[in-house]
């Protein structure tokens, strides 16, 4: 393992570094005196297109995985992007499998060509077959490779080039990807010696320039617009009927199951309940002079209990230390948003929103607040259990009754229409 | 020779900014060509507004096939559309995406055609247009934020249109009521609720579309008929043909811009980037979850407004909105390199606040 996944691959990553960026200085002439004999070749259509076309994206989406390692997982973990990743993996590794044979095939089929490749042109392409063959093979017998490969394979090459090297992290692999990342550096190995370095250069500067005359600008541009309409009709045509079949499923609606109807039918009752109890809210505080907001036994020093006062606005229940209920304004006076209902050790209740703190007896917010008004209190009666008012206090903290503990411990408070403005 | 009266002045300004005998085949295919140079590129920033407009206009349409505009419904709707109706989540998706692109795209137009001074005679009508265009888009987006009426959606609403409160303490007199009123021809009522969400969404799908519609088809026509704008101080050296060249390039950028969007929408939720108690349906009586903010496209007003005071921000926005309308005559006679290092700092600014808005905050404030 050790000699595979780690020397094998410092060696390789070392020599096809140095060793390409001599190559590429001595390319000049070498793809001046090699490219041309590929001018000769008719079919540069159904080879180079295809393995450029499908090697270099087959390539990018490696290197993304590798760079973007975390996007890459959260786009994996969608169902849909696996497939499609997964369906246009396999598709373009098979179109760059084909596009190589055939530069394989016409290779030797030339005489001039064959010529000019030496024993080691022959090994490369020989690797390179078997790096994309067993790339093939392990992204169908072991699918969903764009995903486990992320725990795999990415974190071993990264492990490689943090030079901590951890080769279990693919030792376990099954044999085809094995013999594919062995492979891979084997090629990497090879690639600076071997004269088909020029094969991982883009396919356009080795277009056809000798064989046909070259074209007038006019027929370049016309042949240009007919290749540029064709395409948009062909793509329109494809993506039109693909659009059309899915917005018709779109349309035509779901099939649902007697749970999924059960749980969507329940969410919407608890809505239309919600509803019902925000119209009922609306109609008592028409219709009462009073309205009830809990016992007072309910009511606690530290945890607020969410009312509406008369306008709807939200507004906190609380007990104050004085054992008699507290009510304070629920809406911030910074922006509106509904103050929590928790109170701290400083005995402050927080804005979420923007993160204003204020003071329940006070109101007050604190001097750091983007809050700079004091929460309003509100007004409220006590009744006894009979329905006799025994206690009141204005929103300005004026208090009319003297109840005793026990009478307020058994009382329910109420706001009332009478002190509805101080909120 | 007398000089010429106001109304003969009012009609040559017209003519001259508008000029319909161009209205022909000749002169808007045939004869028509685009100047080549380093900023040709900032000539498809328009076409790809255009792009995600008409996505939006397409999938806004199929949405409302499956939406319900109730306070009771809306929520539960999305919910239905997004995980049992084939292919819903996608079309949202697409839609949701497609918002996002359309608003990043339109800033990227407003800076590029200020940069290339394309307002210049005789294109200030086009310019004017453009900034109403802007405005518009911002609103559907702010409209089409409250429209899933879940938490997130109705609390951000809600202190937007609880600023608008807060403005009308700093305004003197009478203007003061305009904010209130306004908030309250939009909220329809004490709070944000059924009349808010009705309103909201009359506006979104019928209002502001129209307004959009001849808008744009002014903005449309106006550039088809003055043509490109020179882009360049020095004039350009080359031209390519609009048609079929220019056409053909701009469809091949539609093509890749298309297919991103694509793979976005198809790969990921654009409601994944809201953590769920926000994107649980909103309850009018519990509290306001942490973590309310706006679309990221309100980033650039929301994160100022956070820091500084209010009344600074309110000078500085009224003072910027009446700016843009002013461009064209504010900088007549500014070079490209000028305007050029403006559209930079817009744009630096832009990038800076909409990506590190939180963390200046949390710096400058401490805590979160």
């Amino acid at each position: 393992m050790l000699v595979l996944y780690v020397i094998l691959a410092y060696i390789a990553i070392f020599v096809f570094i140095v060793g390409t960026l001599y190559r590429l200085r001595a390319m000049r002439h070498a793809a001046a005196t090699f490219a041309p004999q590929l001018r000769e070749a008719r079919l540069l259509l159904w080879e180079s297109i295809p393995w450029h076309l499908g090697i270099i994206i087959i390539l990018l989406a490696h290197l993304i995985e590798l760079i973007a390692r975390y996007p890459w997982q959260l786009l994996v973990d969608r169902p849909f992007a696996l497939w499609l990743f997964e369906g246009l993996g396999l598709a373009l590794s098979v179109t760059s499998f084909v596009g190589l044979s055939a530069l394989l095939i016409q290779r030797f089929a030339s005489p001039r060509l064959r010529a000019m490749i030496g024993p080691i042109d022959i090994i490369l392409l020989g690797v390179l077959l078997w790096v994309v063959g067993t790339g093939i093979g392990t992204a169908i017998a072991y699918r969903w490779g764009t995903a486990w490969s992320t725990s795999t394979t990415v974190p071993y090459v990264i492990s490689l080039l943090a030079l901590h090297p951890r080769p279990d992290y693919v030792s376990a692999l099954p044999w085809t990807a094995q013999a594919h990342i062995v492979g891979g550096w084997i090629f990497l190995l090879l690639l600076p010696f071997s004269r088909f370095l020029y094969l991982f250069l883009l396919p356009l500067p080795l277009a056809p320039a000798g064989a046909a005359p070259p074209l007038e600008p006019t027929d370049l541009a016309r042949r240009n617009t007919l290749r540029g309409i064709a395409g948009i009709v062909g793509g329109s045509v494809l993506l039109g009927g693909a659009g059309l079949a899915g917005l018709l499923r779109y349309l035509a609606g779901p099939n649902l199951t007697r749970e999924q109807s059960v749980t969507l039918d329940q969410e919407r009752l608890l809505s239309l309940e919600q509803a019902t109890q925000e119209r009922d809210l609306i109609l008592q505080r028409e219709r009462e002079d009073y309205i009830l907001v809990a016992a007072v036994s309910e009511l606690t020093l530290t945890v607020g209990k969410y009312f509406t006062d008369y306008q709807l606005r939200p507004a906190l229940a609380f007990l104050g230390r004085d054992g008699f209920p507290m009510f304070i304004s629920a809406k911030c006076t910074h922006l509106g948003c509904t103050v929590g209902n928790t109170v701290n050790a400083k005995e402050q209740i927080l804005c979420p929103c923007h993160i204003s703190y204020f003071n329940i007896y006070s109101g007050i917010p604190t001097p750091q607040s983007p809050a700079k008004l004091p929460l309003p209190h509100l007004g409220w009666v006590l009744r006894d259990p009979q329905g006799t008012e025994i206690a009141s206090q204005t929103p300005d903290g004026r208090r009319v009754g003297q109840p005793t503990p026990a009478q307020v411990s058994s009382a329910q408070v109420y706001i009332t229409r009478r002190f509805s403005g101080g909120a | 020779m007398p000089s010429p009266t106001a109304w003969e002045r009012i009609g040559r300004f017209f003519r001259e900014r508008f000029p319909v005998e161009k209205l022909s085949y000749d002169e808007l295919v045939r004869k028509k060509t685009v100047p080549i140079h380093r900023r040709s590129w900032g000539y498809y920033t328009g076409g790809l507004v255009l792009l995600f407009l008409l996505i939006q206009v397409v999938t806004g349409i199929f949405l409302l096939f499956y939406y319900e505009p109730t306070a009771t419904d809306a929520s539960s709707s999305i919910e239905y559309l997004t995980h049992y109706v084939p292919n819903g989540e996608f079309l949202r998706n697409i839609h949701a995406w497609s918002a996002s692109f359309m608003i990043g795209f339109l800033l990227l137009h407003f800076l590029t055609t200020l940069a290339m001074k394309s307002f210049e005679r005789p294109r200030e009508l086009t310019w004017l247009a453009g900034v109403l265009l802007l405005f518009l888009t911002f609103t559907f987006g702010f409209t089409g934020y409250l429209l899933p009426w879940n938490q997130i959606a109705v609390n951000a609403t809600k202190v937007v249109l609880q600023s608008l409160v807060q403005a009308s303490t700093f305004l003197p007199g009478g203007l003061a009521r305009l904010p209130l009123d306004v908030r309250l021809a939009l909220q329809g009522g004490e709070s944000v609720g059924q009349p808010t969400l009705s309103r909201f969404f009359a506006i979104h799908v019928v209002l502001l579309p129209v307004l959009l519609a001849i808008i744009l088809g002014f903005h449309l026509l106006s550039v088809q008929l003055l043509g490109m704008s020179q882009g360049v101080d020095t004039p350009a050296k080359r031209y390519e043909r609009f048609f079929p060249s220019y056409i053909l390039k701009d469809l091949s950028v539609w093509t890749v811009a298309f297919f991103v969007l694509f793979f976005l929408a198809l790969s990921i939720p654009f409601a994944s980037f809201l953590p769920y108690p926000l994107t649980e349906p909103f309850y009018a009586l519990g509290p306001t979850p942490a973590g309310i903010k706006p679309e990221w496209y309100f980033y650039f007003v929301y994160y100022p407004l956070e820091l500084l005071p209010f009344p600074v921000i309110l000078a500085g926005m009224t003072v910027i909105m009446i700016g843009l309308f002013l461009i064209p005559w504010m900088f007549r006679k500014s070079s490209r390199r000028a305007l050029t290092a403006l559209a930079v700092a817009g744009a630096l600014y832009l990038l800076i606040i909409t990506i590190f808005g939180h963390d200046i905050y949390q710096l400058v404030r401490g805590g979160s």
